[in-house]
């Protein structure tokens, strides 16, 4: 497994040294389909990124004791999901060399980044919610990264996993002081949840491009990306469970809520789409508006809406039947959908949106090229390779919060 | 070891200074109109590609042939690292070369434009030509020659 | 079982904070003093010329800037002289000094001499020397006083920074066009207002979206 994860990741390296050395003309997207596929892909993994955020988070907040055994593996899903994210703008730059012109910093050329664009704000907003990511989870590590430095038999092992526990000694003053970090970060990340895929989606929805500019996005893509991230950890959650024989952490119960949460996410994701149809086909009374709908169901990309339409609408209706939810294969096959479903999603809004503009002599078709698909396979392998890593050398459950809560259980049971 | 075993160039291609005297050497209808031409001839074509070689093709013509894994992300690795500090690369100094005798009428950086002909057909055909220090760089017919 | 980290390490750890932070902001800091040091910028540095040409030597002898630079007025290069415009005084003068072999050299052979660039913009720059002399920005104003310089440099950094600077507040910058070749000239007290009249005299539009708009210099 890990094996093939690499051979991809080659891929991807060789697909970025080609890129680097070339450009990105190597890519399909040219005017008018300018963003394609990097784009559909960063709104993706962006997107897969918010599940973990979300169960460590609010569900941490809203004391749901249950996100216990999956927390930690959904946070790291969230921190190798960003990275394969960040990836694609900062390639998509063109000179990703020369990325940090995207941050404010007194410079020789006397110019700053265009504050106004929301282009500028995700610059913010994705290196906020990785750094919080990245902190929260290992904020979460560390009583696990200690009792692997106690129980290190060699040398080097002790030494490693020592400096990576920041001498925790698990006294009460460091639980105490634990808590109150953990808190924090959780209260910090809340808000994340929902800023970071707003500003996503407000990169279109402040566009005047029809198929864009809609005050719907925000809340309909935060949605989307919960939906797509719960998806995407059962995709990963249910093949190790069966792996490793994980069903006494990983309970049927798990299985039950995840289904429920993607259920009611997804519910709000068809809600966005009919309002979207809604809106062109028949509110807006904007003739733009009227044929960008209307071409995004019968246009020369027809397909993929309609087949966005059965992967996030209708197939996933199955989990309103318990017996679905409750069966790991069936399950498991639906996450898929979803996940296709979702990057879809973005393929709908973002392409069929940008090829037909309002003069039609700019019309044009997007075609990936090999390069696309590289890229795309590449980053999959990468965040499959970076799971596979995570599964081999660090706790893939919150040992100490398990036997909390174990702890806790066996209490009230009294 | 006989004579022929002295010419470490010829299987590499041709020297640019070869190129040089193979162009002085030429009279009469031997010219070349353009690059294509030239480096149809001889082994032109291999000099160009040592002179400007491009990482692809450098690494399969080379003794890195064929790359093993451990090269091959070594490679790749560099070249990410080095992809990195083409920011830090100062521009490289360039020259400026003007006329031994400036021709009349010109003034450098700005183009001129002859009322000129070539044949077509049998027939001259007027047209306009601007040129860039003795670049042709637009050829448009010309409105007022007396054929049209 | 043994300590894994003598108690000293608690104090590593609390400095490698301060240490990574000091190293991060430092190495930033160095980064941008080298890019704005003539390191970087090579202002003030000469160039190696095939001829140790020295402008100060010739221009106190009075010869104007458009004796060799003739298409300042008309173009966007300056012109750097033929071998010809050399040899017109140097058949005479210097004749035989051996500083100037190089020259009579191209002037036998044909082939040109080759100057090094001392202002270099980049190719994706556009840059036009006769708008700025014909609107009243002299070549001191860039290129400070040539006529001083034994050996030529830059005096400025030709950073888009240092281009923003006038384009931003030409008032500052323009000077009456009789006194554009005049390598001396200084702005007088009241400079900013006679810069505003000299900018409306001459139509210069200082609107933002003429003046600092991307495309004036990036085509």
């Amino acid at each position: 497994m890990m094996g093939i994860c690499f051979l991809i990741v080659g891929l991807l390296f060789t697909t970025i040294t080609k890129l680097v050395t070339t450009g990105i003309g190597i890519w399909g997207n040219n005017q008018p389909v300018a963003w394609a596929f990097d784009i559909v892909n960063f709104v993706w993994w962006i997107g897969i990124g918010h599940a973990g955020t979300l169960i460590s988070a609010i569900l941490f907040l809203f004391r749901q004791e249950w996100r216990t055994s999956i927390n930690r593996f959904a946070e790291a899903m969230t921190i190798f999901a960003v990275m394969c994210a960040g990836l694609y703008p900062l390639l998509h730059l063109g000179r990703p060399w020369l990325f940090y012109w995207l941050f404010p910093y007194p410079n020789v050329m006397q110019t700053w980044p265009q504050f106004r664009s929301p282009l500028m704000w995700d610059v913010f907003a994705v290196s906020t919610y990785f750094t919080i990511s990245v902190l929260f989870w290992y904020t979460g590590l560390l009583p696990d990264l200690a009792s692997l430095r106690d129980r290190a038999k060699s040398r080097i092992a002790q030494v490693i996993t020592g400096v990576a526990a920041l001498g925790w000694r698990g006294s009460a003053r460091h639980w105490q002081r634990y808590d109150i970090i953990y808190l924090l970060l959780a209260g910090l990340s809340t808000p994340l949840v929902l800023s970071v895929h707003s500003i996503v989606s407000l990169d279109f929805a402040v566009a005047q491009l029809p198929g864009w500019h809609t005050t719907i996005f925000p809340p309909y893509f935060v949605a989307g990306a919960v939906y797509s991230g719960f998806a995407m950890v059962l995709t990963f959650m249910i093949p190790v469970r069966a792996f490793f024989g994980f069903k006494d952490f990983v309970t049927q119960r798990h299985l039950d809520a995840m289904s429920k949460v993607m259920l009611a996410t997804g519910l709000i994701v068809l809600y966005g789409y009919a309002m979207e149809a809604f809106v062109g086909l028949v509110y807006s009374g904007n003739p733009n508006e009227y044929f960008q709908m209307h071409n995004r169901m019968f246009g020369p990309y027809g397909w993929s809406y309609w087949m966005l339409i059965t992967c996030n609408g209708i197939i996933p209706q199955l989990l309103w039947l318990k017996r679905v939810r409750l069966n790991p294969v069936l399950l498991w096959f639906i996450t898929i959908v979803i996940n296709i479903g979702m990057w879809l999603e973005r393929f709908v809004i973002i392409v069929i949106s940008l090829h037909r503009d309002f003069v039609p002599s700019s019309w044009g078709m997007y075609f990936p090229t090999k390069w696309d698909f590289g890229m795309f396979i590449g980053t999959m392998g990468f965040f499959g390779f970076m799971m596979c890593l995570f599964i081999r050398f660090i706790p893939m459950f919150a040992g100490f919060e398990l036997r909390e809560l174990l702890h806790k259980k066996k209490s009230h049971s009294h | 070891m006989n004579e022929t075993s002295f010419q470490p160039e010829s299987d590499v291609g041709m020297t640019l200074s070869e190129a040089r005297a193979q162009l002085a050497k030429a009279r009469g209808r031997n010219y070349w109109r353009s690059l294509e031409q030239l480096a149809s001839r001889g082994n032109f074509q291999a000099m160009l590609k040592r002179e400007m070689p491009r990482q692809a093709t450098d690494v399969e013509v080379s003794d890195w042939d064929p790359i093993d894994r451990r090269d091959f992300i070594r490679l790749m690795g560099a070249s990410l690292a080095l992809a990195g500090l083409t920011a830090c690369t100062k521009q490289h100094e360039e020259k400026i070369v003007p006329y031994v005798k400036a021709p009349e009428e010109l003034i450098p950086g700005r183009p001129q434009f002859y009322a000129t002909a070539f044949v077509h057909d049998g027939y001259a055909q007027g047209v306009l030509a601007e040129s860039h220090m003795g670049r042709p760089t637009k050829i448009e017919g010309n409105p007022e020659h007396p054929r049209v | 079982m043994a300590q894994i980290f003598h108690p000293t390490a608690n104090a590593v750890a609390r400095l490698s904070i301060v240490i990574v932070g000091l190293v991060v902001i430092g190495g930033l800091v160095t980064l941008d003093q080298l890019t704005r040091a003539p390191y970087g910028t090579e202002v003030g540095v000469a160039r190696e010329q095939p001829v140790p040409f020295s402008h100060k030597h010739h221009s106190n002898m009075g010869i104007d800037c458009r004796y060799c630079h003739t298409s300042v007025e008309d173009s966007s290069f300056a012109g750097i002289p033929p071998t010809k415009t050399c040899m017109n005084c140097h058949s005479m003068i210097f004749a035989d000094q051996t500083i100037l072999e190089p020259v009579r050299e191209s002037w036998k052979t044909g082939e040109s001499l080759q100057w090094n660039r001392v202002h270099d913009l980049p190719q994706f720059v556009y840059f036009n020397h006769s708008i700025h002399v014909a609107k009243g920005i002299g070549c001191s104003t860039c290129h400070g006083r040539v006529d001083e310089m034994p050996l030529t440099r830059k005096e400025n950094t030709l950073y888009m920074g240092w281009c923003l600077d006038c384009h931003r507040a030409p008032e500052n910058f323009v000077r009456p066009k009789d006194k554009v070749f005049d390598m001396a000239w200084t702005p007088p007290a009241n400079q900013a207002e006679v810069g505003k009249e000299l900018l409306k005299e001459y139509k210069v539009d200082t609107a933002h979206y003429r003046m600092l708009d991307c495309y004036l210099c990036h085509r």
